[in-house]
């Protein structure tokens, strides 16, 4: 279903695409989404949501751009801020728009924080397919990973968002139900054992299935992603994913300057905004560049295996063949990348 | 993936074939196909007719199984543009090698890291003549304290080579270099080494991509007091934050 919505889309879009805005050369504002938004029926967000935002924000950067009070960089921020507001969906982004996309944030942050930093548009690599695994019996509760994650990706401070969850079990059951997830005691605690749960890049997302605009989709190398910029917030992937691997901001994240990874990637850890989702990208900052997610560096005991599930000689294809793995909630054929499997 | 098809039982075959999402199973097209002939036919048969109404061109639920893509895609000659190696720039690495001497991985050289090595800077003589039964002799090495299985198993001079002081030492009396010290450990945690080999057990570092180079038993493991310790998690949950300090 998704693949038939997705062409839809392609079909409406692509053409339009090619024959108006290409690059500069065609004079229009700006080349970048433009028309996939503007000559489009507002039929993505709706309606009134549109046309009242829109109005907003136009008036506001209209009032800064023209405004013979406001300073060059007030100026310059604005005619970003324009060009951003009308990029289009990351999917269906040229590789120049996308360029373009993220050399303007890079340059909003420069002017807003004065400092630099990277954003990747590193897309997937042939024959990549990224899979996880999880050893419960190695896991001992440390929390290094949450640690390593929540610096990795920039995750908001104040709501003391975390991507990774880590229970604590009580011997002979694995009902999370019963688990204590806020075990608060030195660790390993006698008579208990522990397992990390994260998003598991299903191969068959029902979260990307419910998203209305498109803004969640699986990439080719199999990581689940989310275009910040395009999500309009209505959690609809949040209720649809079976394994909680979603968060949600309720408020505008803030990250210290001086704590900021500024290694990003578009789809990866670039800062969020209010009222957007985020979750687990495999750290695809690191893993597309050939690095381990931060977890799997942190992980003092080794319970955690990353790699490429098409490569005979990784390490993840000889736990899948070689230890008795299994998944969460299989039969709900979400068919997550993520294995459990013990010593 | 030989392991993974004959894995399945009638049961487990049964339970996913009923579920029309988890068409993608390649359990349903393995081994025991025969025995789910039936679900297969209706499922197909619905999936069919699903097809024809919402969809000319969507892709085969079985693409949807990491397991399918595993199976379809698989290539062992991938061209990697990506590498591990300005991961683990500055480790000098010792390869680890099977029988027939082929390089499997690597692993950090250990001696670089021996902060007494090598240990003729103060010994002369070999270790079988230093040992002492006396008790108020003195002892060197004092801080070590043998905390690894029990006395009667395990003595210095069962790792240690009573010979030559800068090597270990195998059950055979083989000597054996400080970088290779994983083939000491291996005679007795023989299903941990299968592990570590493998990739099951044991800590990659750097980068997935090739080449591997995995931390060795010592790096994780203290020879002398191999097991972990328990400690304070390195920070709290969320919750637990919120509840210990409600602003
Ligand atoms: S675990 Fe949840 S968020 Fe992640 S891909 Fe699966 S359904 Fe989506
Ligand atoms: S909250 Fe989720 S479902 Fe809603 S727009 Fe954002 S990504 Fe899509």
């Amino acid at each position: 279903m998704f693949f038939k919505k997705k062409k839809n889309v392609n079909e409406e879009t692509a053409p339009q695409h090619t024959e108006k805005c290409g690059g500069d050369s065609c004079g229009c504002q700006q080349a970048d989404g433009f028309d996939q938004v503007i000559k489009k029926p507002l039929d993505r967000r709706s309606a009134l949501k549109g046309l009242t935002a829109g109005l907003l924000a136009g008036t506001g950067f209209l009032n800064s751009s023209c405004s013979v009070t406001a300073g060059d960089t007030d100026k310059e921020l604005a005619s970003l801020k324009w060009d951003e507001y009308f990029k289009g969906n990351y999917q269906l982004m040229t590789a120049e728009e996308k360029k373009a996309t993220v050399a303007r944030l890079e340059k909003m942050y420069a002017l807003n924080n004065g400092g630099k930093i990277n954003i990747s548009d590193k897309g997937a690599a042939k024959d990549v397919l990224y899979g996880y695994a999880f050893n419960i019996s190695k896991c001992q509760g440390y929390m290094d990973c949450v640690n390593a994650c929540v610096e990795e990706n920039n995750q908001d401070r104040d709501s003391q968002m975390q991507y990774i969850r880590i229970h604590e079990f009580k011997k002979g059951q694995m009902n999370f139900e019963m688990a204590d997830d806020n075990f608060y005691h030195e660790v390993p605690a006698a008579g208990h054992f522990y397992m990390g749960t994260q998003c598991f890049h299903c191969e068959n997302p029902p979260c990307v299935d419910v998203c209305p605009v498109k803004a969640t989709w699986k990439e080719k190398d199999g990581i689940v992603v989310i275009d910040y910029d395009w999500c309009i917030g209505c959690r609809y992937c949040q209720a649809a994913c079976p394994y909680d691997g979603r968060r949600f901001n309720w408020s505008t994240p803030h990250v210290p300057e001086n704590e900021l990874n500024k290694d990003q990637h578009y789809l990866g850890n670039r800062p969020r905004k209010k009222g957007v989702m985020e979750k687990c990208t495999f750290c695809i900052q690191r893993s597309r560049s050939g690095e381990n997610p931060a977890c799997v560096e942190a992980c003092p005991t080794g319970a955690r295996i990353f790699g490429n599930l098409l490569d005979p000689n990784s390490t993840i294809r000889w736990v899948i063949e070689n230890k008795k793995v299994f998944r969460l909630k299989e039969d709900l054929g979400t068919e997550p990348k993520f294995w459990y499997f013990m010593d | 993936m030989d392991k993974i098809k004959n894995s399945s039982s009638y049961r487990h075959s049964l339970f996913i074939s009923r579920h029309s999402r988890a068409g993608g199973n390649p359990l349903e097209w393995s081994t025991v196909f025969g025995q789910v002939t039936a679900y297969a036919g209706i499922t197909g048969f619905i999936g069919f007719v699903l097809l024809l109404t919402t969809s000319c061109s969507g892709p085969s639920h079985n693409d949807h199984s990491p397991l399918v893509q595993i199976e379809k895609h698989s290539n062992s000659n991938i061209e990697y543009s990506v590498s591990s190696d300005p991961f683990t720039y500055g480790i000098e690495k010792v390869a680890v090698t099977n029988s027939e001497k082929d390089t499997l991985f690597f692993i950090p050289n250990r001696v670089n890291h021996l902060v007494s090595f090598p240990c003729n800077n103060c010994h002369t003589q070999a270790l079988g003549n230093m040992v002492s039964d006396d008790p108020s002799g003195k002892k060197a090495h004092w801080n070590i304290k043998l905390n690894h299985a029990t006395d009667e198993a395990l003595t210095c001079l069962t790792c240690h080579s009573s010979n030559d002081v800068e090597y270990l030492r195998l059950n055979n009396e083989k000597e054996i270099h400080f970088n290779q010290s994983q083939k000491v450990c291996a005679q007795c945690h023989s299903t941990q080494s299968n592990d570590w080999v493998g990739g099951a057990h044991g800590k990659i570092i750097g980068g997935w991509a090739p080449p591997r180079v995995s931390n060795t038993c010592v790096n994780c493991h203290d020879p002398h007091s191999p097991a972990f310790e328990t400690r304070w998690p390195s920070r709290l949950n969320t919750v637990k934050i919120q509840e210990l300090d409600p602003k």
